[in-house]
Formats: C-alpha cells, sequence, structure tokens
C-alpha cells in the first residue's frame, strides 16, 4: 500500500488550523487507498486514539516560537528584575530630599540669584559660599574626566559602531539566523523520518506549507538522502510574493526562493517534486517565477460543516468571529462593530460571539485593548472565548454562526486564502469580508449572477453613461473611444444628482481589461443638500467577469451622489468600457437585498457595520442563497478532492475512479442565485 | 487625626479649571464604595484654589509649593507629600491621574487593593516616561484611557499588556457647575464658538486671520499662547471683523453661554505630536452635552462620535480649504430642519451613551472583577 506522508513541524498542539488540516488530509489518503503517516514537531503530544502513526521529529515551526529555552527565561527574568529593582531604586531616589535638592541645584544652576531669593537672607548667601571652592575645583576634574572619556571612546568606538549597527539590523538578521536553523532542522527531522519509514515508489510526501527555507532543507536531504527522492514531494505554498500594488514579476527579493526552486525542481529532482498553491492568485504568483507550473489545491473542508449550519428560531441573530484574536484578522474592529449595533443587542437583535485567544503571549498592543474593550460589554451579549478551541469548539462555532465576520487585513490576504471562510461557506453561513482580498473573488461572481438576475425586476432605470457624468479634476478618465481609463494610485470621482423620485443607483459596467484579478473600488458617497456625506457603499468590480453590476439603496436625504474609482493593483492603467448608472424608482418600502451569500465592503471604518447591518436587515435572503451555495462550494473544497489533485498530478488519476464525484478540475461554478423573494 | 478615607486620587491639575472627569471619576468612585474620597490636588499659579469641597462625597487636599508649577523640583516636591499622605492614610483604592503623578508609585510603602490610573495623556511622549511606565506598570490593577489609539501607543511602548483597561470618554461635567440647559434648536445666536487655547500653528489658529474667516460669526475664547506680551497682542488685534475674541473666560461662564450657540469648532495640528493627533477633547462631549453641534477637524474620536451619533459636521482634512468649507455648510445648515437633528442626536447621544455616568458604568465590569466585594473600611 504506497504511503501518503503529511510532513508538517509546525504542529505543535491543536492551535491554530495546521493540526486540523493534516487530520483531514490523511483521512482523505487513507480513504483513497494510503497508508497514512504524519511527522510533526517534537512538542506535539500524540493523542491516543490516532489511526495513524505519528512521528515527531522536528525542533522548528514554521513560524518562530516564542516558547524560549528554560535558562534564558530565566537569565531574562533575572535581568528584568535586577534592572527593574535598580530603576526603582533610582526614582526612589530621585524623589526624595537628596533628588529635590540635586535636582534644584541643577535647575536654578544658571539661576543662582533665583536659587538665593528663594532663600531668606543671609541664608542664601551662605548656601552660595561653600559652593565657590567646589566651582573652582571642578573645572579641572571635569576637564580630566572629559579626557579621559574620549580616549576611551576612541578604543571602544569601532565596537559600539558595530553593535550598533548589528542592533539597527538585528530583526533581519534574527530572520536569516531563523531560516538557517529551520532548514537544518528540516533536513535532519526528515532524514530521521527515512530511516524510520522506507519510502517506496508510489508514496507521496505532502508539505502542507512551504517556503525558502524548506526548500533549501529539502534540497540538503535529496543531496544527502537520495533515497528521498523514490517518493513524490508535494509542496503547498499559502504566502503572497507580491503586494497587492506590485507587478507579478520577480525581483531581487525573490531570487533567492527562485534559485531554490529551481535546483531542487529542475535540476535535483526532476520529475518528482509537485508544486501546488491554494487559491488561483498565488498560483500565479508562483507561476510568475518562471521555474515550474503550480497546480491549485483546494482547500480540505470536511463533511462535518457542509450545511450543517444551526437554525436557531426565535434568538437573536448571532454574529460570530472565529479565528485567533489578530489585528491582521481585523480583531481590533471588533469593538467598535459592537458599539455600533448596540442598538440592535438592546432590541434583543443581536448577540456577539468572538473568539479571542491571542495567538501570542499577551497578544499585541491592539489586541489587547480590543480584547478589554470586548470585555467591559456585558457578556450575556458579547460573549468571548478566551481560550484556543478544540475542532468540535471550532466548528460548533462556525455552524452555530447566523453571520461570520472574515475583517481581514486586505494587503495581508489578497491572495491568500481563509480556512475560516472556506469552511462558513461549506456551512451554509452568510459572510461578511473586505476586498480586495481572496474572499471577495469567491464572493464577487455569485453577488454578479445574483444581479444579474435581479436587474430585469427593478424596472426601466434612467440611464446616465460615464460621459455625461460630471468629473472632478482638469482631466476627466475619459478616453475619447468612450472608455473610462482609470490609473492605479489615483482617485478619479464623478458626481450626479440624484433625480427626483429615485430610491435606487445602479452600476454597469460592459467590460473590464485587462483581465486582472485585482478589482477596482467604487466607492459610492451620498450627500444631502448642505454637501453633508449621509450614507457611504463599496462597489467591487472584478475583469472577466462579464458584465459588472452594482446595487446601491440611495438615502432619503440624498440629493448628490459621489463616485470615486479607484483601481487597485499595480501601475497599468485599467479600461472600463460601456459604464453607465441607473436610477430606479422602486415603489416606497421596498428594500432589496444587495448582494447574496455575503457582503462585501472596502473602507473597514466606514462600511463595516453597514455590511453587517445589510446582512441583518435581509438575513433570511443571505441564508438562503448561503446555502444554496454551499451544495457546489463543498463539491471542490473538501480532502477529497485535494487527494484527487495530487494524484492527477501525479497522472494516476482516472475519471471513473472515485463514486458521486465531480471531475478534478471542477472549481465552483458562478451559481445561478434565484432572484431575491 | 486624619479623617479615614478609603478612596484618595492623587491628581495633576487644579480642579475646576478643565479635566472634569478628575473630580467625576472621584464621586463616582465614592458613591460606589459608598464612602468618602479625598483628592490630592497640586497648586497651579495660573489657578485658584478651591474655595471648598467639590462634591459632598470628596473632599480636596490643596498642595502649595514654593516651586514654579510644572518644574522638576515642583514635581518632587509635590509628589513626596502626596506619597507621604497616602502612606499615612493607607486607602484602599489609589487613584493616579496622568503620568505627572505616576511616579507616586515607587514610593508607596504598601500594596492598595486597588490601584486605578486615569491615563489621560500620552504615557510614552517620551524616553524617561516611558521607562517610568514600564518599571512600575505592574503595580496598576485598572488603566483608563480617553482614546483607542493613545491605549494601543502606551500599551505597545509602556508594556501594559495584560493590564485591565478600559477606554473612557471625556464626558466628564464640573461637578460645582449644574447640568447644562439645553436651549431649543431655533433660539441659537447663529454664531460658532471657539473655547480653547488660541496658538498658530499647534491649535491652526492662522486660520483665524485670513480674510474668508474673518467675515464669519465666530466667537473666540482662551489664552493665547505667544512667545512674548506683545505678540499675544499682535494676536488679539487680528481677531477682527465678525470675529469676536472674549479673552479668558471662567469655567462657569463658559459653560452658561456654550448652549446659545449654533455650533463648537474643534480642531488640533496633528503634526504636532500624537497627543494631538488622537485628540480627546473635553470640549467635544461638553458641546454635545449642551445640544451644540460640534464642527471638528477629523481626528479619530471626533470623526467615530460624529459619524455614530450624526451629530456635528467633520472636516475632510485640515487645510484651510476644508476648514473653510466645513463652517460654511454649517452655516448654512443653521435653522433648517437637519440642524435641528444634528441638535436632538447631539442630546440623545448625552442621553444614551456620551454622558459620564454610562462611560463610568464600563469601568464597574473591571472594578468587581478587581475586588471581592467587601465593604471598605470608612464606609458609611
Amino acid at each position: 500500500m504506497p504511503k501518503f506522508i503529511v510532513v508538517d513541524p509546525s504542529i505543535q498542539g491543536y492551535q491554530g488550523h495546521f493540526y486540523e488540516y493534516a487530520q483531514r488530509v490523511l483521512h482523505a489518503a487513507r480513504a483513497q487507498g494510503y497508508e497514512p503517516h504524519l511527522a510533526t514537531h517534537r512538542r506535539f503530544r500524540v493523542p491516543e486514539d490516532l489511526p495513524w502513526p505519528v512521528y515527531r521529529l522536528y525542533r522548528c515551526a514554521y513560524w518562530p516560537t516564542h516558547r524560549e529555552r528554560t535558562w534564558v527565561l530565566w537569565l531574562k527574568r533575572l535581568g528584568t528584575a535586577v534592572s527593574a529593582l535598580l530603576g526603582v531604586w533610582l526614582l526612589r531616589l530621585y524623589f526624595s530630599r537628596l533628588g529635590l535638592f540635586l535636582e534644584s541645584l541643577r535647575y536654578y544652576a544658571v539661576r543662582p540669584a533665583r536659587l538665593a531669593r528663594k532663600l531668606p537672607f543671609p541664608y542664601g548667601l551662605l548656601l552660595l559660599v561653600p559652593l565657590l571652592p567646589v566651582a573652582v575645583l571642578a573645572w579641572p576634574l571635569r576637564w580630566l574626566a572629559g579626557k579621559l572619556f574620549r580616549l576611551l571612546w576612541r578604543v571602544l568606538r569601532p565596537a559600539v559602531r558595530l553593535a550598533r549597527h548589528l542592533y539597527a539590523y538585528r530583526r533581519q538578521l534574527l530572520i536569516t539566523l531563523w531560516a538557517d536553523r529551520k532548514l537544518r532542522d528540516l533536513a535532519r527531522g526528515t532524514a530521521r523520518l527515512l530511516r524510520r519509514v522506507e519510502l517506496q515508489e508510489g508514496d507521496v510526501v505532502f508539505l502542507s506549507l512551504v517556503s525558502e527555507a524548506e526548500l533549501l532543507g529539502l534540497l540538503r536531504l535529496f543531496q544527502r538522502c537520495p533515497q528521498a527522492k523514490r517518493a513524490t514531494w508535494h509542496l503547498v505554498f499559502r504566502h503572497q510574493l507580491y503586494r497587492p500594488d506590485q507587478w507579478h514579476s520577480p525581483g531581487e527579493e525573490h531570487r533567492l526562493l527562485r534559485s531554490a526552486l529551481y535546483r531542487l525542481v529542475r535540476e535535483e529532482a526532476p520529475g518528482r517534486v509537485f508544486l501546488y498553491a491554494d487559491t488561483e492568485d498565488l498560483v500565479q504568483q508562483y507561476e510568475s517565477l518562471g521555474v515550474a507550473p503550480v497546480g491549485e489545491l483546494p482547500i480540505p473542508v470536511p463533511r462535518q460543516y457542509h450545511r450543517q449550519r444551526r437554525l436557531h428560531p426565535g434568538s437573536p441573530c448571532r454574529v460570530a468571529y472565529v479565528g485567533d484574536a489578530r489585528a491582521q484578522k481585523g480583531y481590533h474592529l471588533l469593538p467598535r462593530l459592537v458599539e455600533d449595533l448596540w442598538p440592535e443587542v438592546e432590541q434583543g437583535r443581536v448577540v456577539f460571539h468572538f473568539q479571542s485567544n491571542f495567538n501570542v503571549p499577551l497578544g499585541s498592543a491592539e489586541t489587547d485593548v480590543a480584547r478589554w474593550q470586548l470585555r467591559s460589554f456585558d457578556p450575556r451579549w458579547v460573549r468571548l472565548e478566551m481560550a484556543p478551541l478544540d475542532s468540535e469548539q471550532y466548528r460548533e462555532m462556525i455552524v452555530g454562526a447566523d453571520v461570520l465576520l472574515v475583517p481581514y487585513e486586505p494587503v495581508a490576504y489578497y491572495a491568500g486564502s481563509s480556512g475560516i471562510f472556506a469552511e462558513a461557506l461549506a456551512a451554509g453561513v452568510p459572510v461578511v469580508c473586505p476586498a480586495p482580498t481572496w474572499m471577495a473573488r469567491q464572493l464577487a461572481p455569485v453577488q454578479q449572477a445574483y444581479l444579474e438576475h435581479l436587474w430585469p425586476t427593478l424596472g426601466q432605470g434612467q440611464n446616465v453613461p460615464a460621459a455625461q457624468w460630471h468629473w472632478d479634476g482638469p482631466e476627466p478618465p475619459l478616453a475619447e473611444e468612450g472608455y473610462l481609463w482609470l490609473v492605479p494610485g489615483r482617485e478619479h470621482r464623478a458626481r450626479l444628482v440624484c433625480p427626483e423620485g429615485a430610491t435606487m443607483l445602479g452600476l454597469v459596467v460592459q467590460r473590464l481589461e485587462p483581465d486582472r484579478d485585482d478589482p477596482v473600488l467604487v466607492k459610492v458617497q451620498q450627500r444631502d443638500e448642505f454637501g453633508l456625506c449621509v450614507a457611504q457603499h463599496s462597489a467591487v468590480l472584478y475583469a472577466g467577469g462579464g458584465v459588472q453590476r452594482a446595487l446601491v439603496p440611495l438615502h432619503p436625504q440624498a440629493v448628490q451622489v459621489e463616485l470615486h474609482w479607484r483601481p487597485t493593483g499595480p501601475w497599468a492603467p485599467m479600461r472600463l468600457y460601456g459604464v453607465q448608472c441607473q436610477w430606479f424608482s422602486l415603489s416606497g418600502g421596498e428594500a432589496i437585498p444587495l448582494s447574496a451569500v455575503g457582503v462585501i465592503y472596502a473602507e473597514a471604518e466606514e462600511e463595516l457595520t453597514a455590511s453587517v447591518r445589510e446582512v441583518l436587515r435581509h438575513l433570511e435572503h443571505y441564508k438562503q442563497t448561503a446555502l444554496r451555495f454551499s451544495g457546489s462550494w463543498a463539491q471542490y473544497h473538501n480532502a477529497e478532492m485535494l487527494i484527487a489533485q495530487v494524484q492527477q498530478a501525479l497522472g494516476r488519476r482516472e475519471a471513473s475512479t472515485l463514486p458521486n464525484q465531480p471531475g478534478p478540475s471542477h472549481r465552483p461554478d458562478t451559481v445561478k442565485v434565484p432572484r431575491a423573494a | 487625626m486624619d479623617r479615614c478615607y478609603s478612596i484618595v486620587g492623587v491628581s495633576d491639575v487644579t480642579t475646576g479649571f478643565g479635566s472634569p472627569e478628575v473630580p467625576a471619576l472621584m464621586d463616582s468612585l465614592a458613591r460606589h464604595f459608598g464612602c468618602p474620597a479625598l483628592l490630592i490636588q497640586p497648586d497651579e499659579i495660573s489657578r485658584r484654589p478651591p474655595s471648598g469641597p467639590i462634591s459632598p462625597r470628596v473632599d480636596v487636599e490643596h498642595v502649595c509649593s514654593t516651586w514654579e508649577t510644572h518644574t522638576p523640583p515642583y514635581a518632587i516636591e509635590y509628589l513626596r507629600h502626596a506619597a507621604a499622605r497616602v502612606n499615612r492614610l493607607r486607602p484602599e483604592v489609589l487613584v493616579v491621574f496622568s503620568g505627572f503623578t505616576f511616579p507616586l508609585l515607587a514610593r508607596l510603602r504598601y500594596r492598595p487593593r486597588l490601584v486605578i490610573y486615569h491615563c489621560y495623556e500620552l504615557a510614552g511622549r517620551d524616553w524617561r516616561s516611558t521607562q517610568v511606565h514600564r518599571l512600575l506598570a505592574r503595580k496598576v490593577d485598572i488603566i483608563t484611557f480617553p482614546e483607542t489609539m493613545r491605549a494601543v501607543l502606551d500599551t505597545q511602548a509602556c508594556h501594559f499588556r495584560g493590564i485591565p483597561k478600559v477606554i473612557l470618554y471625556n464626558c466628564g461635567t464640573e461637578l460645582t457647575q449644574s447640568p447644562p440647559q439645553p436651549v431649543p434648536w431655533d433660539c441659537r445666536n447663529g454664531r460658532i464658538l471657539y473655547s480653547g487655547t488660541i496658538s498658530p500653528g499647534v491649535a491652526l489658529s492662522e486660520y483665524f486671520w485670513q480674510e474668508d474667516t474673518a467675515r464669519l460669526p465666530i466667537d473666540i475664547t482662551g489664552r493665547i499662547v505667544a512667545r512674548s506680551d506683545e505678540q499675544a497682542q499682535q494676536i488679539a488685534a487680528r481677531l477682527t471683523g465678525s470675529l469676536r475674541y472674549f479673552g479668558l473666560l471662567e469655567p462657569e461662564q463658559l459653560a452658561a453661554m456654550r448652549g446659545r450657540y449654533a455650533y463648537s469648532l474643534l480642531m488640533w495640528n496633528p503634526k504636532i505630536s500624537p497627543n494631538h493627533h488622537y485628540a480627546a477633547p473635553n470640549r467635544l462631549f461638553q458641546s454635545i452635552q449642551a445640544g451644540v453641534p460640534p464642527i471638528a477637524a477629523p481626528h479619530p474620536q471626533c470623526r467615530e462620535i460624529i459619524r455614530r451619533f450624526d451629530c456635528g459636521i467633520l472636516m475632510h482634512d485640515w487645510s484651510f480649504e476644508a476648514f473653510r468649507q466645513a463652517l460654511h455648510q454649517a452655516l448654512t445648515l443653521y435653522g433648517t430642519p437637519r440642524y435641528k437633528q444634528l441638535v436632538e442626536n447631539c442630546l440623545g447621544a448625552a442621553r444614551r451613551e456620551l454622558n459620564w455616568e454610562a462611560q463610568f458604568r464600563k469601568l464597574l465590569p473591571l472594578i468587581e472583577a478587581c475586588w471581592n466585594k467587601e465593604s471598605l473600611p470608612c464606609a458609611s
């Protein structure tokens, strides 16, 4: 029986997605006829009922841990205690009578007359007289001390400069040292694994999180243990190579990665190493290195999530945040959201359930402050989970939510995936997420499909093409050929006057070019007759998705609308064809859901609360559409499909091998979402 | 024989001239624990000593000094006196106001049952202050901040992580003053009130002597900060046209006249310091409580409050153009139903959340958590 070995040095416990991911993959591999094995960090405590062997081999996880050796900790504590004692003693000295005397001398040293005035005559004079010999003697002493100090400085200066230089670059140095340690640990640990598990042809070794250090570690392993090449090695990349505003073109900062890949994939082990990423965007990024093709893997969401959303009829709507409390994941936005939605809480319509354990001791400053703010709310309405969740609790929290918040920072997650997002969609839970991110990219086609079906029901709108808008600035972004020419890094603003009776604004763009993954964000600000902003929404438009639409409800006091067009992504301009807006006058009181499955926002501070309110207002619609979407989503994102993709890469996959499985290249389709009721 | 006080606060300012949250917090604590409190405060030469207790529950001890205000010897003498007093009284609850009095904790000879640090200025503003705060942070049980980003910056710089903290808006009102009586929205004088420091560059006061501004109905009161008296006179002389400068008013006078104004103006130059950028102005909340919509520069807290409650006008940025535009918008809006809505939103916000009682309630869960609900020895 061929073996399927998951190697993940980051598995130290149950916290984080690492262990869950490995478990799901191995279960699916076993179902496909593989013999599962798991290689983890040495700190991992193996549960008794685990059905496969576990090898605790590694000392270095993917990220540096904050657990230091005991003697280092004791030294640090001793140092801290000594410096604290010394510091407090100095402070007490400063705030003593002696300190007052010295400070007064220092403060009035250039104002002897003032000092003398403070004391009654002749005491002031009597104080100054004994100080005269001190002042006379002090000058040569000071000269001597200065000489000695300058001599000492001349000797020590090179060492001090070197130390300062090293200190200034300490972070880079530490990262380099850490990476070196990690690659040696991976090579050593995996060599030990190979001594315990003999690899044969057909075996699969799966590394679920890989960077340069891991590639170099594998290179070292292959050089020292050629028998490793009997198996095939499947490496998954999860981290972005480029910033959102960068071209997908390798720079010098990618040289080490590309060289490592080249040597590994083309020279050392050709045909034995397969590369994957878990999002389309990441696939494109890693393929831009030009070394080897990169496959896309689904996220292994277990079947227990599929359509398992809990119903709570009659209960308040549960708004949940799941995952470590991190600033990168938007945890610091939650107190403000709770405060904004407090009227709904008081009406008994909403409760909050937030996972609130830190991934590092004491958390960061933002998350620490945010957590204390959340703890000040009544725990009946704002429930915090302060400890890491086990698998069952984690799953219950997701499937028990009515709305799941995924307020991640776009810069950190614009190409990377979110397991929590995938699990929520599989369960049929509506989500709220920002753009431009991978999550928004998944929701956008569903949103557009919904709007495409909805549009004809809105009636005949009053069309206003972009050429008739009032554009700010000396150069409106209108090309002669009639398209909008949007330059990245600039915001283009247009104003429109709301016609009498209009209740909704529709935006339509026939086509966006070039075909890129970076969306165009349109901030729609509505202003009243006095120019005050009364409402703000954002539309997210993607190229390559056909006609793009957005729907914005008009505030009753809005008389003017400002459209701020901002292309995200790198430097090349975008062309938007057939841009127009449509004013709809729908009969009073109609409230139409603006999206389906979830809501995408662009500016957290202005729009997160409004996005959650939109879901709450049309909760049944979002729940139903999310449940319908979960079918096709879960068909692709599951561990069985992941194994199928791996097998396909190996060329062993046949179309009819697995019953009831779609083809290996199936992706969640643009689900035809029925129009809203 | 000393009266028994179980709650002692050490203030950095003379009360009654701003920072109303200082006496408000002491009064609320005295009420919560059911026993009298003592507030020790320094002698600031520009402010009168109090003529009596600031409330039935809070006595005041005014510490005189021969040293110049806020000089190092002044600070040392004051803190030595305060520490000696606290060590003699041994209160169960100690409240320390601002980084100026924070080093007091180093001189305590016992550990109070509850130490509250009201950090209403940036603690990590310089190296020395940061080091002092890091040294003594573990002696504090609860830290209160007036603004979220200040809390984040101080938590980062001064190693406050893990210490319970809460954000209390500067909503306190002077205990010696009666609550503001809102003036109906259609009975205002149509003018804009600016009350605060007049300081070119720091408080963006140079906007007042632009030609466009001279035509606007703005009343200005506050201290002129200048290098010399001549310069101060020159600045005062430039406040002409439709601008009226009232000089420095007593807090009671200001509170009495505030409600008659159409708007209140708030702005500081954010580049001066993080304290200025992340401003947490008392005036914002005093205006809202008086039903006077604020016109504010986009300091984060001002932006958050105005947007959440729709109770004022926000400038786009700190430029003169944004200042001018916001004032014109405000004056155009005045007297319309929209203005009435702003006034009502101000009063509604003040009733629901932007009042001291609502803010103090945020602190109660932390106090309960740090306390085992036993009554204090001096409880009446």
